[in-house]
């Protein structure tokens, strides 16, 4: 039965390709019921969201049947679209900034692991710091709901990559982690609410 | 998407004072910067560099088997480590070479000098008049001692001093450097050439 039917909900080992479908069914299920329930109460888009998934996931099947004929010959706009759906659920470009400004930082302080540990991991917090920005631009993205946690403390390690991290990878991945993060901290989910 | 002009103005505003604030204060040589750099060419010049607790040794740097870079070296190539406790630089100049471009950073040239602690640097070129104190050449890298933590492998030459100075520093690093600055009177710039 689970074979014939790759797809299926139930299915809890499923394999790669029809959880990665399923995940963008489930997300653009998530953001069209997120915009619905945020018209009807601006204040919940977060358990929107979330009724969004659970009931995505019941439907994921035939969602997830019809991207995959969308990816089809031609099927680029469809997938942009769904991809354009799913970006506007959340506060990607902001996420997005947190991520690259975090890599920039980690960019520039990158060295063999063998130097860092003979000079006692004295340089080891400039690592760990912009680590944990990437880490949180990441979330941004992924878990809209907790944006303002994630964000602040983005901006809060950002600001402190300037001590840390060659002033803040020569000031570059600072400025991006910073404007990100105030981007996904004044996010909001809908474009009504005011 | 949509923004919250409100507090996104708000949020930035926070951000830009605590970062105009720090930079301020980096400026001003109250906060320490931490450096570590690599994968990228850098320069440092000083004018002048006196340093308390001074190692020297040599470390081999072995390249990724089949390196492009290997050339007839085998793939190994020696560097040389310098440490110092203690440093004061005047004049400091540091560049990044970034491919054309240079990311070039100055400080300690208002009469308040640069000042370094725990510097360790891996270069293949160093040159400038030294003069140290109390000199020991010759002693085994893994029994140094002026730098605190900072020791080579056993049976290595190398060599400490209690205290050194050198005028007109130039320093070719290519690994990396892992050291606290204070740098008073910063300024960063994108330019053309480098130190």
């Amino acid at each position: 039965m689970a074979v014939s039917q790759p797809d299926a909900p139930t299915s809890g080992g499923a394999a790669d390709a029809p959880t990665e479908r399923a995940t963008a069914g489930a997300t653009e299920g998530a953001t069209e019921r997120a915009t619905e329930g945020a018209r009807d109460a601006p204040a919940a888009g977060t358990a929107a969201a979330e009724s969004g998934v659970s009931a995505a996931r019941t439907g994921v099947p035939a969602r997830g049947g019809a991207h995959a004929a969308a990816r089809g010959p031609g099927g680029s706009g469809a997938w942009w679209s769904a991809f354009r759906r799913w970006r506007r659920g959340r506060p990607f470009w902001g996420g997005l900034l947190v991520v690259l400004g975090g890599l920039e930082i980690l960019a520039a302080v990158w060295a063999p692991l063998p130097v860092i540990m003979r000079v006692g991991m004295q340089g080891a917090i400039g690592y760990l710091i912009p680590v944990i920005i990437v880490l949180c631009g990441a979330l941004i993205v992924f878990t809209p709901g907790q944006r303002i946690l994630n964000s602040c403390i983005a901006m809060v390690l950002g600001l402190a990559t300037w001590l840390t991290s060659n002033l803040g990878g020569f000031f570059a991945g600072m400025l991006l982690t910073l404007v990100g993060a105030a981007m996904a901290f004044a996010w909001r989910s809908s474009p009504d609410a005011k | 998407m949509s923004l919250s002009r409100k507090r996104f103005a708000a949020a930035l505003l926070v951000n830009g004072a605590a970062a105009a604030a720090l930079v301020a204060l980096t400026a001003n040589g109250v906060l320490a910067a931490q450096f570590s750099i690599s994968g990228l060419p850098f320069t440092v010049t000083a004018d002048r560099l006196e340093g308390n607790g001074f190692e020297q040794f040599a470390a081999l740097d072995t390249m990724v088997p089949g390196s492009p870079n290997e050339g007839d070296t085998g793939g190994q190539v020696v560097v040389m480590v310098s440490a110092i406790r203690e440093a004061q630089l005047t004049n400091l100049c540091q560049s990044i070479n970034m491919g054309g471009m240079f990311m070039k950073l100055t400080a300690g040239d208002n009469g308040t000098p640069v000042r370094a602690s725990n510097l360790v640097v891996d270069s293949d070129l160093i040159s400038g008049d030294a003069s140290f104190t109390s000199i020991d050449i010759g002693q085994d890298a893994s029994t140094l001692d002026q730098v605190p933590g900072v020791v080579g492998n056993v049976g290595v030459f190398g060599q400490q001093a209690r205290t050194v100075v050198i005028e007109n520093v130039r320093q070719n690093n290519y690994a990396t450097t892992a050291a606290a600055f204070r740098l008073p009177h910063l300024r960063m710039a994108f330019t053309q050439e480098g130190c």
